[in-house]
């Protein structure tokens, strides 16, 4: 699937942790240049420690990583270019990711002791929506049913009382209940069976796909299940010591006929996995996952 | 699930029922904390208030001289010195006056009351003693109903201690005069100018030097008057009618316009009295005839009634046979009365009684305790609170930063999660607070009414326990303050970090 319009153009972006107050200096994230295409799923493919969850923070603005360079978030409203600067009003940048961002990740992070309804809710709630009461019981039994959970079976349990996959989903929920532009996932099927990770999968792009604004970015590890679903591959490969890079030519897009590469060629789902193993171990000698 | 909810809503119910503790842990700790501190303080601010009361007595910082030929000179000298500003500073000294004691016979007017002598002094009517004596707190019932003259309104009046009122079974609200014996055995009416607590030296009557000094000289009352008075207290005017009407009878007043009736003007302006001045008839009764009949007239009885006289108004008097029996120097505070007591030996002669001042000392001593242990009190309360209580919260956020962190990714301003955390905080507080408050003033009333009593004779006018003071205000607002602060810092503690940096556990500033 092609779009015209990005979600997020970088331009020349560097990322590193800055703690300590230091000026983070180890930069463990390079992207010369890359555009997320606006209405799809992309995912993100790399090694462990190659910056796949870093490049989530920073699009999702969720930490202060930015080394140098900038990135453009289009919404349909407007755009706003985040550089190392914006992290200086973080109420700002709480309030876009309160309006058009979502999130989930590979651990459910729900609120122990508050019920499954509540913590599916939260999200909503935290945005301001008016998602309560019978419509929101409704939509959260619909969810629920698509993702194989019993709304009944769990309404009368503590989140705690849960299963790990049963928290996994129920934070999924939580993601995709709240009225977002950009969902952000890392590794949200990491907790999940593969019927479990591939019914997540279908309920996400169902989401996304139902309107143009909507975008999701997710970061994974499994190449198979990547390939299967996404519209845009997004691989890190590695650069110099301790650094990942994201090349132009290592973003692949789905087309009606397979996956075509920054370079135009053009692959079959076999070729694009095997092309995806082969640019994450290259220029180091490590085997492919 | 609730119909409308809101984020704050969600979180404040929530995270005060896991902060509660299972069963009301947190709560329940808190109270015992809270109700121990606040019974303590009920108690411990009561011992200070005693302390206080009587350090701030203005009789406790007294020294009295005896004025005799011995020290005559050295206490006219130290008079004179204490009239400098700067004598006066250096020793933190108020003043020093010049005052006599001795026994009155005194009596409430009434016939068949057989006056009963007590310990009498006199005072400097401008002294500060005497707007000390008639401030509130020390003055049961002061007549004029205004406390600035003192004895500027009534010159001959007495002021009374409550101890006299009771024995002689006189009435605050009625009471207007008291008798006085004079030396030739007349009850003479004297104005009561007020009513107090506690007089200087356990006194229970004061007057004024000049009054004093009339006493001594005849004629201070108008003995010789012709006339034949009567005074009648707190009587209406339908039943002075009838006073009148059993007096004509009983006096065999054959000219009505002999008798005289007004009402009489006195201090006690809440009351009527009256007096009847019965003018010398031809052929009428003897004076100790009159005063057997006013005794036995029926219209009187249940009132108080005598005869009464006017004292004289002079405002000088011959004192030239006139010694004083002591020269008293108050003092401001006693932080001096060592160097003091060193001047006076050292330059004129005079030595005080040290055990006077080591107890004056002492008393100094343990008030000051006093206000170490409450202060110290307020400290470990509040401290051993707001520690428990942050330590709750920080405990509880630690447990949840990651979920905290997922908050902050979903959008949730620092600001916002501080406030809730605050709110809960007041709410648990609050929980604790006040039943603690209400078991604590229920238990230390009770122990007051009831215990208490069994091991110590009890004054009625001291509170034992008590809640209701300013201090008791700012501790419980210190409380508040300091929980809330801690809870602050705590919660900013954790949210200080990005969400990035909770949820991945990048805490690398610890």
């Amino acid at each position: 699937m092609t779009t015209e319009r990005n979600v997020f153009e970088i331009e020349g972006l560097e990322c590193a942790y800055d703690h300590n107050g230091r000026n983070g200096k180890n930069v463990i994230l390079r992207i010369e240049r890359l555009s997320v295409p606006m209405g799809s799923l992309s995912i993100i493919l790399g090694l462990s420690g190659s910056g796949k969850s870093t490049l989530i923070e920073t699009l999702g603005l969720m930490n202060h990583t930015i080394h140098s360079g900038f990135f453009t978030y289009f919404h349909a409203e407007n755009k706003v270019v985040i550089d190392r600067d914006t992290w200086n009003c973080p109420s700002a940048l709480a309030t876009i990711r309160n309006r058009h961002f979502s999130f989930i990740f590979q651990h459910d992070f729900l609120m122990p002791y508050y019920t499954p309804e509540e913590n599916m809710l939260i999200g909503s709630l935290i945005q301001g929506s008016d998602k309560t009461g019978s419509r929101a019981k409704e939509e959260m039994g619909n969810l629920c049913l698509k993702m194989g959970l019993d709304p009944g079976g769990i309404s009368r349990k503590k989140a705690c009382e849960l299963s790990v996959g049963q928290k996994q989903r129920l934070s999924f929920i939580r993601a995709i209940i709240k009225d977002y532009d950009v969902i952000f996932g890392d590794e949200p099927a990491g907790n999940l069976d593969e019927l479990n990770s591939g019914l997540l999968m279908d309920v996400l792009k169902d989401s996304v796909h139902q309107n143009d604004r909507r975008s999701a970015i997710l970061v994974s590890h499994d190449i198979p299940l990547s390939v299967a679903n996404a519209d845009c591959l997004i691989v890190l490969s590695p650069a110099a010591e301790d650094t990942y890079e994201v090349l132009q030519e290592n973003v692949f897009s789905r087309t009606a006929t397979g996956w075509s590469g920054g370079d135009n060629v053009r692959m079959a789902d076999d070729q694009i996995d095997t092309k995806i193993r082969k640019i994450i171990c290259e220029k180091k000698s490590l085997s492919a996952p | 699930m609730r119909e409308k909810i809101s984020f704050r809503s969600l979180m404040i119910h929530n995270e005060y029922k896991a902060l509660k503790g299972k069963y009301h842990s947190t709560t329940g700790y808190l109270f015992v904390i809270l109700f121990i501190a606040f019974l303590a303080f009920g108690f411990a601010k009561s011992t200070l208030d005693c302390q206080q009361k009587l350090s701030a007595d203005p009789f406790s910082n007294w020294i009295n001289f005896n004025y005799h030929s011995g020290t005559r000179d050295s206490l006219l000298s130290l008079n004179e010195k204490t009239c400098s500003e700067i004598f006066r500073e250096k020793f933190h000294i108020r003043g020093a006056y010049f005052y006599n004691r001795g026994m009155v016979s005194v009596a409430a007017i009434s016939p068949g009351i057989l006056p009963l002598s007590y310990e009498a002094r006199t005072i400097d009517p401008r002294s500060d003693v005497v707007k000390d004596l008639l401030k509130t707190g020390v003055c049961a019932k002061y007549f004029p109903d205004s406390v600035e003259n003192g004895f500027d309104c009534e010159p001959n009046g007495v002021v009374i201690s409550k101890k006299l009122l009771d024995d002689t079974g006189l009435d605050k609200r009625t009471l207007s005069f008291i008798g006085m014996k004079s030396p030739v055995g007349d009850l003479v009416p004297v104005p009561v100018l007020a009513v107090v607590n506690e007089l200087p030296d356990q006194a229970d009557i004061v007057y004024t030097s000049l009054f004093y000094c009339k006493t001594m000289n005849e004629g201070f009352y108008d003995r010789q008057n012709s006339c034949f008075t009567i005074f009648v207290e707190n009587m209406d005017t339908s039943a002075i009618l009838r006073v009148l009407k059993e007096l004509y009878v009983a006096f065999e007043i054959r000219d009505p316009s002999a008798v005289q009736t007004t009402r009489l003007k006195t201090l006690n302006t809440a009351v009527m009295n009256w007096k009847i001045e019965i003018g010398k008839q031809e052929n009428g009764l003897p004076v100790s005839l009159m005063n057997k009949r006013m005794n036995s007239m029926v219209a009187l009885k249940n009132h108080h009634f005598g005869r009464y006289y006017t004292l004289s108004k002079d405002t000088s008097c011959d004192n030239s046979a006139f010694f004083h029996d002591y020269l008293a120097v108050e003092f401001k505070d006693l932080e001096k009365i060592s160097s003091f007591s060193a001047y006076l030996t050292e330059k004129l002669r005079l030595q005080i009684n040290l055990e006077v001042l080591s107890d004056r000392e002492n008393f100094l001593y343990t008030g000051n305790l006093a206000l170490g242990s409450i202060i110290l009190l307020m400290f470990l309360s509040i401290t051993s609170v707001s520690i428990y209580l942050s330590g709750v919260i920080r405990n509880h956020l630690l447990k949840i930063k990651k979920s905290l962190g997922n908050f902050l990714a979903f959008g949730v301003k620092n600001t916002t999660l501080t406030w809730l955390y605050i709110r809960v905080t007041l709410k648990i507080l609050a929980t604790a607070l006040f039943p603690a408050l209400a078991l604590a003033w229920a238990c230390g009333e009770l122990f007051e009414k009831y215990l208490l009593g069994k091991f110590l004779v009890m004054d009625p006018r001291q509170d034992y326990f008590s809640l209701t003071n300013s201090w008791f205000a700012i501790f419980l607002l210190l409380i508040l303050c300091v929980a809330v602060l801690r809870t602050f810092i705590s919660v900013t503690k954790i949210l200080k970090h990005t969400p990035g940096d909770l949820i991945y556990e990048r805490d690398c500033r610890g």
